[in-house]
Order: C-alpha cells, then sequence, then structure tokens
C-alpha cells in the first residue's frame, strides 16, 4: 500500500515536471473533515436519515477507495471524519461549528440539518472562508444570500422553482379538458410548509388556476379528516399537501379511509421515504412528490446496494442528493489538487457535477434547474419535472383510484 | 440572619474577577467565547428563575415563551432601530407580558401552575405562527445585526453581573424575605401583611424581563427564527433542570448548576456523540443518586471541611 | 352531515388523548411520581407493534401481549429501584419532586438515545385495520375507533376500580394521603409501585393502537407526555373519568376549530381552552378540590 503510494507520486512527480519542487511536500495523513449535526433531541430523526448516514457512507466508499486524489501531492489521502452532536440547538450548532474550525482545526466542515441551522451556521462557514454546500435548507430568501455569504452553496430546489411545475401541470392539463382545474391546496404551519404553499399561490395566480381551498394546519396535528371532508365537499380534481412525515403519512391514509382520491394527488417532506412504500404498498402508484432525483443517473444503483449494505435499509432520495452534494465537494476538491479552501469554493462555484442524483451547477450559488417534481410510478420514485431536464420521466395521469 | 448585613470584604474581588471576565474574549479563541456565552446566558436564565421560582414553589416553565418574547422582539425591529433600543424594547416587553400573566394566574397553584405556564407557552407560539402565515406568509424572520462573539458575551457578562448580584441583594431585602415566607405558607405571608400580589407579580415580571432580554441577546446571531426555534420549550425544562441540579435556596444555587450542566454537555458531545443523550441521562440519575442536594450540596459538603470558612462561622456566631 | 361527520372525528381524536392520558393519572394521581419519561412506554408499545408486524406479521393487537407486560415490568422495576428510594430519602415533598424530575427526565433521554441507536430515526407507520366503517351514517377509520373505544373503556373500567373495590380504596388513599394510608395499614410501597406499573402498561397500550394511525419515531415519547399532561391537568389529577372527559373536550375543540374557524388555529384553540378551563376552575374540570 505505502509502496504503491510512492509509485503512483513518482509516476505523477514525471508527468508534472514543471512544477518546482518545493511543492512537492509530504502528503498530510488524513484530509479531517468536521461535521455537527443533531444527534439526539427533535431534530435528529431526519439528521439520521438524511444527513449523518451519508456523511459516513461517503467517507467509506472515499477510505475503501484508497481516499481523495490529491495531485499536489500526487498521493490518494484518505478521509476522516469528526462529529459532534448540536442536540437540536441552534446555538449548540453554531458554537460546535466554531469548535471544528478554530480547535480541531479541521480542513473542512459539512453542512448541518434543517433550514434553521443551515441558515444560523453559515455565517460562521463564510467568516472563516470554510465552503460548504447546504442541502437540507430551501427557504424563499436563500436566493438573495448570495453576495453576503460568498462560501455558501445550496443544492436543494426552492420554494418557488418547487412549486411553478405544478401550477404549470394543472393548468396544461385543464386546457387539455383532462381534469376542471379545482385546486386544493393544505400545508402545514412551519417555514417549509408554510413558503410552499405561498408560491403554490402565487404560481397558481399566475396562471390562472383556480384555488378552492387553501389552509394551513398546526404541526403535530393528529387528525386531518375535517379538513379532507372539507375539501371533498369542494370536489378538487388537484390536491396538494405541502406537509412534514408524520402529517403526509396521516392525510394519505385517512385519504384512504375517506375515499378522497383526486387524479392529481400530492404530497410533502416524507412521500419518498422507504417507509411510506411499505405502508401504503400497491397505493403509492401516481402520488406526486416534494423534490426528487434521476433515478437514471450513473452510479446511483451501486449507490443504493451500498446504502443497503452498510444500513441495511433503503435510501430516500433526501439521502441520495446528501450524497450527490459530498461528491461534488470531493470532486472540488481533486480539481484543485490540494485543501485550499478558496480554490475549493471557486471550482464549485465554477463547475458543473455529475452525481447520483442530478448534474449540479451553481449560479449566484444557487442550484439552477434543480428537479423539483418526482412521482410514485410502480415501486420507483422517479423524476417528473422539470421536463426538459435529462431524465425526466413523463407525467403519469391520471393517478390510479385508490 | 437574611437582615443581618454582612461584611462586605468580597466586593473587591468580585468586582476583579468581573473586570477579568470582560477581558477574557482577549485572551479566548471565538469557540472559547462562545462555550462562555451559553454558560452566562443559563447562568442568568437559572438564576433568574430560580429567583422567583425557587423561593415561591411557583414551578414556571414560561421560560421560553420570555426567552421567545426576547428573541421575536430582535426579528420584528432589529432591522429598524439601533441594538440598544430594541434591547431595552425586548425588556419592557417582556417585563409587561409577565405582568399580564402574573396577574391571571394567581389563582393556580401548585403543578397547576406549572402546566399553564407551558400551555400558556405553546398558545403564544400558535398564535405567532398564526399570525406570521396570515400577515406575511412566510414563518422565517431573518437578523441581520452585525454582533460579534464578543459583544454578545459581553452583554451577557454584564446581565449575568447585574442578575446574581441583583438576586443577591433582594434575597436579603425585605422582598427576598416576603417571597421566602410565600414559598413557606402563602396564607401566613398574607396574614403577616405582605402584599403578596404585589411581591409575587413584581418579582415574576422583573425576572421574566431578564429572560427576554438574554433570548434577545443570544437571538444577535441567530440569522434566522422561526416560532418554534425561538418558543422552544426544550429551554423551560433546561433552566429547570440546572436550578434544581445547582440548588435552588440560595442565591448561586442555579448559576453553579448551569456552568458544570453547560460544561459537560460539551464534553459528552464531543466524547460520544452518538450516544450523547444516553450519556446525559445516566450522568443525571448518578448525580441525583450521588450528589444529593445538587451542587449547592457538595459545595456546603465542601466548605464544611475547609478551615477558613469554619473560622467564618465561629466569628458570625 | 358534514358537521355531524366533524363532530365524531373529534370525540374520536379526544378519545385518543384521554386514552394516552389515563396512564399518567395513575402514575401521577395516584402514585404521586412526575414521570417525564411516561411517553417512552408509548414510543415502546408503538415499536413493539411495529417490528412484530413488519418482521413476523404478528397481529398489533397480540403484541400487546408481549410489550404490555415488559412496560409494566419495567416501569415497576423503575418505580422500585429508582423512585423508592428517592421516596425514602427525601427530607420532603419538594426535594423529592426534584429529584423525581431529575431521574426521569434524565431517563427519557436515556430511553431516546437507546430507540435512536437500536432503531435508527426514520417515521414508521404501518397499516393495519385502516379501514372504513360506517357509523350512524359517517365515515370512520376502524382503528381510530379501536382507540374510542379502548379509551372509554379504560377509564370506565377504572373508575369502577377505584371507586368500588378494595384495592381502590386503598389506591384513593395513597393519592390523598400515603403517611395517613399508611396509618391505616394499606401497602403503600407496594401499592404505589402497582398504580405505577399500571400506568406505564395502559401507555404501552396506548402506544399499540395509536401506532396504527399515527407514524411515530424516536423521539416521539416527550411529545405524549406533555399532552397527557395537559389532559391530566385540565380533567383533575386522580379523576379517570375527568381525564376521558377532558380529552373529548380537546378532540371535539379541536375537530370543530378546524372545521368552523380556521384549521391553523386548532392548537392554538386546545391550549385556550385549557387555559381558559384552569383559570375558570383552578383545580382542573372534575375535582372537587
Amino acid at each position: 500500500m505505502q509502496r504503491r503510494t510512492v509509485l503512483k507520486g513518482g509516476a505523477s512527480l514525471i508527468g508534472a515536471g514543471s512544477l518546482p519542487t518545493i511543492a512537492r511536500a509530504q502528503a498530510p495523513k488524513s484530509i479531517r473533515i468536521g461535521y455537527a449535526v443533531a444527534l439526539s433531541g427533535p431534530y435528529a430523526p431526519g439528521a439520521q436519515s438524511t444527513t449523518w448516514s451519508q456523511y459516513k457512507l461517503w467517507a467509506k466508499d472515499v477510505n475503501d477507495a484508497g481516499g481523495i486524489m490529491l495531485k499536489k501531492y500526487g498521493a490518494k489521502v484518505p478521509v476522516e471524519l469528526i462529529d459532534y452532536d448540536d442536540r437540536s440547538q441552534i446555538e449548540e450548532a453554531i458554537r460546535l461549528v466554531e469548535r471544528l474550525i478554530l480547535n480541531d482545526k479541521v480542513d473542512l466542515v459539512l453542512a448541518p440539518w434543517g433550514t434553521a441551522t443551515n441558515l444560523a451556521t453559515a455565517p460562521v462557514f463564510n467568516k472563516y472562508e470554510y465552503p460548504v454546500i447546504h442541502f437540507t435548507a430551501s427557504a424563499d430568501r436563500v436566493a438573495q444570500l448570495g453576495p453576503r455569504w460568498p462560501y455558501s452553496f445550496w443544492a436543494l430546489v426552492q420554494p418557488k422553482p418547487a412549486t411553478a411545475p405544478l401550477a404549470t401541470m394543472v393548468k396544461k392539463l385543464t386546457t387539455e379538458g383532462k381534469i376542471k382545474g379545482r385546486v386544493a391546496i393544505m400545508h402545514v404551519a412551519d417555514q417549509l410548509g408554510v413558503e410552499m404553499a405561498a408560491a403554490m399561490q402565487e404560481a397558481c395566480k399566475k396562471e390562472g388556476v383556480e384555488i378552492v381551498y387553501f389552509k394551513s394546519y398546526p404541526l403535530g396535528a393528529s387528525d386531518l379528516s375535517p379538513q379532507i371532508r372539507e375539501m371533498m365537499a369542494l370536489n378538487p380534481d388537484a390536491f396538494f399537501a405541502f406537509s412534514y412525515p408524520s402529517d403526509t403519512f396521516m392525510v394519505t391514509e385517512q385519504s384512504h379511509v375517506l375515499g378522497f382520491s383526486p387524479p392529481i394527488y400530492y404530497t410533502g417532506v416524507g412521500t419518498p421515504f422507504p417507509a411510506y412504500a411499505a405502508k401504503f404498498g400497491a397505493k403509492k402508484n401516481g402520488v406526486l412528490i416534494y423534490g426528487a432525483v434521476d433515478s437514471t443517473a450513473p452510479g446511483q444503483k451501486e449507490y443504493r446496494e451500498r446504502h443497503k449494505a452498510m444500513y441495511n435499509r433503503d435510501v430516500e432520495i433526501g439521502s441520495i442528493g446528501t450524497y450527490a452534494t459530498m461528491q461534488i465537494l470531493q470532486k472540488a476538491i481533486e480539481q484543485v489538487g490540494e485543501i485550499d479552501r478558496k480554490k475549493i469554493r471557486d471550482a464549485i462555484a465554477g463547475g458543473t457535477f455529475e452525481t447520483i442524483a442530478d448534474v449540479y451547477s451553481f449560479k449566484g450559488q444557487l442550484h439552477q434547474n434543480a428537479w423539483a417534481v418526482g412521482q410514485w410510478q410502480g415501486d420507483e420514485v422517479v423524476a417528473v419535472y422539470p421536463e426538459n431536464k435529462r431524465g425526466a420521466k413523463p407525467l403519469m395521469f391520471p393517478k390510479p383510484k385508490w | 440572619m437574611a437582615e443581618k448585613p454582612a461584611s462586605r470584604w468580597w466586593i473587591a474581588p468580585a468586582a476583579a474577577g468581573v473586570a477579568f471576565l470582560a477581558g477574557l474574549p482577549l485572551l479566548l479563541s471565538a469557540y472559547t467565547v462562545s462555550l462562555l456565552i451559553s454558560v452566562l446566558a443559563y447562568a442568568s436564565l437559572a438564576t433568574s428563575w430560580a429567583f422567583f421560582s425557587g423561593t415561591t414553589r411557583y414551578i414556571s416553565l414560561a421560560t421560553a415563551a420570555f426567552v421567545g418574547i426576547g428573541t421575536y422582539t430582535v426579528a420584528l425591529l432589529s432591522d429598524h432601530l439601533p441594538l440598544a433600543v430594541v434591547l431595552a424594547i425586548a425588556h419592557m416587553i417582556g417585563f409587561v407580558i409577565a405582568l399580564g400573566v402574573g396577574l391571571s394566574t394567581l389563582r393556580l397553584s401548585g403543578i397547576y401552575f406549572v402546566i399553564f405556564t407551558f400551555g400558556l407557552t405553546e398558545l403564544i407560539k400558535q398564535l405567532v405562527i398564526w399570525f406570521e402565515i396570515n400577515q406575511t406568509k412566510t414563518l422565517a424572520r431573518y437578523i441581520f445585526v452585525n454582533a460579534s462573539g464578543t459583544l454578545i458575551y459581553e452583554l451577557l457578562l454584564a446581565t449575568a453581573t447585574i442578575v446574581i448580584a441583583g438576586v443577591w441583594w433582594l434575597s436579603r431585602s425585605r422582598v427576598g424575605y416576603a417571597l421566602r415566607v410565600i414559598g413557606e405558607d402563602e396564607m401566613v405571608a398574607r396574614h403577616s401583611g405582605i402584599d403578596t400580589t404585589r411581591v409575587k407579580v413584581l418579582v415574576f415580571a422583573a425576572t421574566s424581563a431578564v429572560m427576554s432580554m438574554v433570548g434577545a441577546v443570544l437571538s444577535l446571531r441567530y440569522t434566522y427564527v422561526d416560532p418554534n426555534i425561538a418558543f422552544n420549550s426544550l429551554v423551560s425544562f433546561q433552566v429547570l433542570i440546572m436550578a434544581l441540579l445547582g440548588g435552588i435556596g440560595r442565591p448561586w444555587g442555579p448559576a453553579l448548576g448551569a456552568v458544570p450542566l453547560v460544561l459537560l454537555s460539551e464534553l459528552l458531545s464531543g466524547t460520544f456523540p452518538h450516544h450523547f443523550g444516553i450519556a446525559l441521562g445516566i450522568c443525571f440519575v448518578v448525580i441525583v443518586f450521588f450528589l444529593p442536594g445538587g451542587v449547592m450540596g457538595l459545595v456546603d459538603r465542601w466548605s464544611a471541611w475547609l478551615p477558613r470558612s469554619a473560622l467564618r462561622r465561629r466569628k458570625e456566631s | 352531515m358534514i358537521l355531524f361527520e366533524v363532530v365524531l372525528s373529534g370525540v374520536l381524536v379526544g378519545g385518543m388523548y384521554g386514552l394516552i392520558a389515563l396512564g399518567l393519572n395513575l402514575q401521577y394521581g395516584i402514585a404521586r411520581m412526575m414521570n417525564l419519561a411516561y411517553g417512552e412506554a408509548l414510543m415502546g408499545g408503538a415499536y413493539t407493534a411495529f417490528w412484530f408486524f413488519m418482521l413476523w406479521r404478528i397481529d398489533p393487537l397480540a403484541s400487546m401481549l408481549f410489550s404490555v407486560p415488559v412496560a409494566f415490568c419495567g416501569n415497576w422495576l423503575i418505580y422500585r429501584y429508582l423512585l423508592s428510594p428517592l421516596i425514602r430519602r427525601a427530607a420532603n415533598q419538594e426535594i423529592l419532586e426534584a429529584d423525581t424530575i431529575l431521574v426521569t427526565f434524565g431517563l427519557l433521554f436515556v430511553f431516546q438515545g437507546l430507540a435512536l441507536v437500536q432503531w435508527g430515526g426514520e417515521y414508521r407507520g404501518y397499516t393495519y385495520l385502516a379501514v372504513p366503517i360506517d357509523l350512524l351514517g359517517a365515515t370512520v377509520a376502524l382503528n381510530r375507533l379501536m382507540a374510542f373505544v379502548a379509551a372509554v373503556v379504560l377509564a370506565l373500567a377504572l373508575y369502577w376500580l377505584l371507586r368500588s373495590t378494595r384495592l381502590g380504596g386503598a389506591l384513593r388513599a395513597i393519592a390523598i394521603d400515603p403517611v395517613a394510608a399508611q396509618l391505616v395499614a394499606v401497602d403503600v410501597p407496594r401499592l404505589s409501585a402497582l398504580a405505577f406499573a399500571a400506568g406505564g402498561a395502559i401507555m404501552a397500550a396506548a402506544g399499540t393502537l395509536v401506532s396504527m394511525f399515527l407514524s411515530f419515531n424516536a423521539s416521539i415519547g416527550i411529545v405524549y407526555t406533555l399532552k397527557a399532561l395537559i389532559v391530566v391537568i385540565m380533567g383533575g389529577v386522580g379523576r379517570m373519568l375527568g381525564c376521558l372527559m377532558a380529552g373529548l373536550l380537546l378532540g371535539l375543540a379541536e375537530a370543530l376549530g378546524a372545521y368552523l374557524v380556521d384549521p391553523g388555529l386548532t392548537l392554538a384553540i386546545n391550549f385556550a381552552l385549557f387555559l381558559l378551563v384552569l383559570l375558570v376552575r383552578p383545580q382542573g374540570l372534575f375535582s372537587r378540590g
């Protein structure tokens, strides 16, 4: 192993003969990468399934392959993860990022979990000029934060582009005479649900689509049947719930029981979870989903197998997206060939990255043309909108009655 | 004993200590400063909480409500007004709302008061959510104040100093005496001519205002705030736990609970990141069983061994 | 017609609220222990039902044969080895309360942490008896109906037990004054342990029933503990029927509020109702205190 590294180093030395010899310094023993996410408290479940499980899987994959190639030293360098528990608290998260940067002096720091935590730690990342790709963060304001935080990148689809295709879809089906175009919207009273619903409302207004029901419900509601009954009386043919996992499960089951089955049925976070598939079986077919990944992207099949081998469970698309951000980071590091955070930042900002989820390119540090809408088709989550992207599948319409 | 004027020998060293603490950010890394920020914030919260709840036995879970009110005041006003004014307003709003709450909850006692204050926090949170959804169509509020860790540290140090000194001074005054009598037996307090209502409500409002102040200062570097973050019931429980751990009988007690708990949490979350909850839980059980009376109990047992304090006791008696 | 259906679903939800509060009412109302780890029994019951169903296709109702006795024993052990030493040691009620809050808060962290390590963080749920039932012309889900029936049956049974049996009389004596109860030859430590353990067992059963229609994860316990506390306090500590009534009231207010006012305000309406009840009747709705 040691010898091979040396040989490889020698080989690239000849290739890079024009470099001054002083650059041929000893390669670092490892690339130290830290992160602070919620490992306990209310955010812990989400952070585990979407975020840190993927960091660990990625680190294992990288180290199984010998490490990340650093051109400057002509050697593959393994990564070493340092993890902290932010206990689902903002104040802790801010402090732990500082701890990683100032005390542990890690080479890179990865993003935490959740919109609030990502936004609250962004100033710290940017103060110390640590490039970071935020994934589990979606808020309208993010689009304007580029110049303020040049080291922060935002990879997830944001509320406006996530909902615009939905309104267009309803409009198109209405003009084709397939539906009457009566839209019912309900949303959870939390930041993402509220911003998604507001963006959807605006998009519908722009498209001239009629909204017959538009109401929120509190986070932690334990019954949504009064709302479903009220909607059923209004006879909508497109239903959109901007929901969180527990309410996604609940509204779906209660729709089954009450027989609420409009031809367009969309639910939010939680819809693509393996637990959702296990719970609802064949009834999931045709349900539309918040966010998506290109299921035909190169490497995704192998990734799913590695994930299953490591965790003994299936993945959800959010995890695939998180893993993709790690691939972007890795490619940027390899392109730069050393741990130079300014150069890595520029490489992310300027590059186009093929990953297991999507092809990423950032403009104003915001991922452009991100996947917005997916759909359960058979036993698979496929990407539907934006329809002009590689890997997009045609919409399945109507959703089969349940 | 409470009214007896004590010697003031410790004032000079205490002042020197505070001055030293104020200078610390010059020597320490930003990380250590932010660790101290947590220590100071929780020490202030626990001290002010215990001054009301610990002495009167009215256990309040509304800490999160008042912290949240401070946070939200900053979120609403920081773009429009200078920082000092915003902080003053946060302090005032906390005071006024606490006055209202105090007046309306007088009839409650025991566990009914505890759960009432918890429900109140949730109600405020739900109303803020509802208001934001219907008025602003988003729950997100952004705070872009250019406040460094050092500034926040100094503000909290000032708050903590004032709170601890204030509580120390008040607990030796008539107010503290009145509170203790109320805690012992409210009926007796009323009969001995104490205006229990006035004392309770005013102290509740004053300590709640401190909580709003702490919430306001902490939020200066959150960047992003929504009602679930601002009105986080976990904070109420944490403060309660710290105060219980420190010992609520004396002004220093709660702060002595906050310091080790913040440090212990930091240590555990770094050492056992994936088993933090389990480790912390076990620590709690161990502490209760092997450290009865909390940190103050420990201090008492130690000071009994120290010759100097024995000497002082002899002098006092 | 819709209004009737809304009222009905409110009643069902209310029954669930009552159900999750009954056990706490035994633990806090009778055994006089504030157990902040109470909701973890619900989590345990829910996970048991889920894994038995997913791995071995065992009927969730049958899984109670396992989870309920385990919860009973677990809670008994907690009472016997963690809480009663504190009772013996405590100089007064305040110290005891502070100690129990600290210990059960610690247990809450331990159980939640173990579940997270053992079962991961994902939301879990399964489909069982999610079938429409026609009830007086309205459609309801069978699994929700079952939780409601269980709540009513349990509340009535506990009410009868406490009112009309010797054991119940002894338990009520403990609830009112443990020291006096000891004097009239009631075996206070044993019966308190029994009440505490039974409370945990009921919560595990509630967990099984609730898991049939609500998804859950490792950190769900505290949510239900706090909900149960609200219901117990509103109904009156130690009052089993009061507990059920308070639950029903909250469920009805929630459903009617969602339908007639704004679904966004349901929790606000619930908490406002709770606060109002306490201001009018500071000892809970159905307490004579």
